[in-house]
């Protein structure tokens, strides 16, 4: 999974699984044991970065999920994908955020 | 007596009343005792008076049109494209296959939000979602955003959801695990093993699609969404249906797998691909149902399900409400120029400003496309479960049991289906057997009790 603009490509670490359930995404770290549940947008999100879409077409689903305008979406989910860096389900394969 | 239907087989006649959830398998004598004493409101002999009992109370409802407004939709159907990226040789819809626009975002959203909305108002707590083409994941950035916020809307509303498409299999092995994620229920085209698949269905250049279509098949399978694997079954093919199935057990785990017989079109006369014969497709459904049945997959036609009564045969007339990429919203999900062709209008409105902009008269004439307005059908046991098939490519205007390849195939597979329900099915296939005993059973003009000359 990547996700990636001029300025940073994401990528998902490889001892991180995630599976969809009935009502939410479960993220699970496969040597810590740490597990996160993704729902409503943040699922949404995984799901297209699960499709390698790239950031401006990520920043156009999330405004139209939301009803946001494209800057603010940009935001919401730049901050997303901040929290999920700092969370370890992202990591920083080139650039910087 | 009105909807009381006996059906000959053999030396015997299979009773059946649908709405009494009624089937025997009577002799002629019984059969005249029985219509004497119904006729006459007369005590029967006791042998069959649980049965006069039975047919003597209320069965359920006819099946009738719906009435009032718009509160309960059948589904939200959305057609992301009518492209394709197949090539299947007998194809009958005529939308360009590479240059078929594609559903807007801002246009999936809008429809994403009526629906909810009209749900929302009525206080509905259950919702579905299919996708039709063309091929809908050929446009799968609509189909992936409209998932997601659909989810999304109906956590707002509590609503449970279901999404459902139909599809040819042919994508990467990713987009076929999306699909297994986040559908419920996937409509696969696959018409048998390679040699079969790769002959009726390949792809635009030419090229084999089973390798592909047959992995995808794979994922489907391996995960919890319910797989319904739909054959296109040809007069070439007919007598490999036992071996298709036998073949789907080995490969697949659908929930079920659904035959249908090839619909005529000009592309598959071009490639002289015929209709099989409605009695060799019915004696080998019938054979490929056992096969399927051990291993506890079921076998589906779709006009020959004794599941529910119902007055049509698909969502047209219950309100289904399925949005074309550009916005309009119809009652079918074929082609404009198709129903125009057979002159229907299944055009209901159109999406406006983010709501349903539904036309109240035009949602009527839809609703009354019943089996009670087909003539060919009046008399017809099946008339509650076949209700006339599909509205747009089976002409129904004809007399009553004048019928036609498709009746003669729904009305054997149906009696078979009958007669192994009620224990019979060593009856169902030796009669199935006897062609010339299954051309009485299904070419009875009239089924209805009170008009069958033996009695």
């Amino acid at each position: 999974m990547m996700a990636g603009h001029a300025r940073v490509t994401l990528e998902c670490p490889e001892h991180l699984r995630w599976v969809q359930d009935a009502t939410c995404v479960w993220v699970v770290d496969a040597r810590s044991g740490a597990a996160h549940c993704l729902s409503g947008t943040d699922a949404a999100v995984w799901g297209w970065m699960t499709m390698a879409y790239p950031y401006d077409r990520l920043v156009e689903l999330t405004g139209l999920l939301l009803n946001l305008p494209p800057a603010e979406a940009e935001q919401h989910l730049a901050a997303l994908l901040q929290a999920w860096i700092a969370a370890g389900l992202l990591e920083i394969r080139a650039g910087a955020l | 007596m009105d909807d009381i239907f006996a059906i000959p087989i053999d030396d015997k006649y299979l009773l059946y009343a649908p709405l009494h959830h009624l089937t025997a398998l009577v002799n002629r004598p019984a059969l005249a005792q029985l219509e004497a004493s119904l006729q006459a409101d007369a005590p029967a002999h006791p042998a069959l008076q649980p049965l006069v009992d039975r047919l003597r109370a209320p069965g359920e409802p006819v099946p009738m049109a719906r009435t009032g407004p718009l509160t309960d939709p059948l589904f939200l159907g959305i057609i992301p494209t009518r492209g394709c990226n197949m090539a299947c040789r007998y194809c009958d819809f005529a939308a360009p296959k590479q240059s078929s626009p594609v559903m807007s975002l801002d246009l999936a959203r809008d429809a994403v939000d009526a629906y909810f909305d009209l749900l929302a108002a009525a206080g509905q707590t259950r919702g579905e979602v299919h996708f039709f083409g063309g091929e809908p994941f050929c446009a799968e950035t609509a189909v992936h955003f409209v998932v997601e916020y659909a989810a999304h809307r109906a956590a707002e509303h509590g609503i449970a959801m279901r999404f459902e498409a139909t599809s040819n299999g042919l994508y990467p092995a990713a987009r076929g695990q999306w699909i297994a994620d986040h559908f419920d229920t996937l409509v696969l085209s696959l018409d048998g093993p390679a040699e079969i698949q790769n002959a009726h269905r390949p792809t635009p250049n030419g090229h084999d699609s089973f390798e592909i279509v047959a992995r995808s098949a794979a994922i489907f399978s391996d995960a919890p969404i319910e797989l319904v694997i739909r054959a296109c079954i040809t007069q070439e093919t007919v007598g490999r249906m036992p071996e298709i199935a036998a073949w789907i057990t080995h490969e697949f785990l659908p929930g079920s797998v659904c035959f249908e017989t090839l619909t005529l079109s000009p592309l598959a006369e071009q490639h002289e691909m015929l209709p099989p014969d409605p009695w060799e497709f019915a004696l080998n459904f019938d054979r490929a149902a056992q096969i399927l049945g051990a291993h506890g997959i079921e076998t589906v036609h779709s006009t020959a399900s004794t599941r529910d009564c119902r007055a049509t045969f698909c969502p047209v007339g219950r309100d289904a409400l399925i949005v074309s990429p550009d916005g309009w919203v119809d009652a079918c999900y074929l082609l404009h120029e198709d129903w125009e062709r057979s002159g229907l209008n299944l055009r209901i409105g159109r999406l406006d400003s983010g709501r349903f902009a539904i036309h109240t008269d035009a949602l009527q004439d839809v609703r009354a496309l019943t089996v009670h307005a087909r003539p060919l059908c009046a008399d017809c046991f099946c008339r509650y479960h076949c209700a006339g098939g599909c509205h747009v490519n089976h002409d129904t205007r004809g007399r009553p049991g004048e019928y036609d390849a498709l009746c003669v195939q729904t009305r054997l597979i149906t009696l078979a289906g009958l007669l192994r329900e009620i224990g019979q099915g060593e009856l169902a296939a030796a009669w199935l057997e006897d062609r010339a005993a299954c051309a009485v059973s299904a070419g009875q003009p009239s089924d209805r009790l009170s008009r069958i000359e033996a009695v």
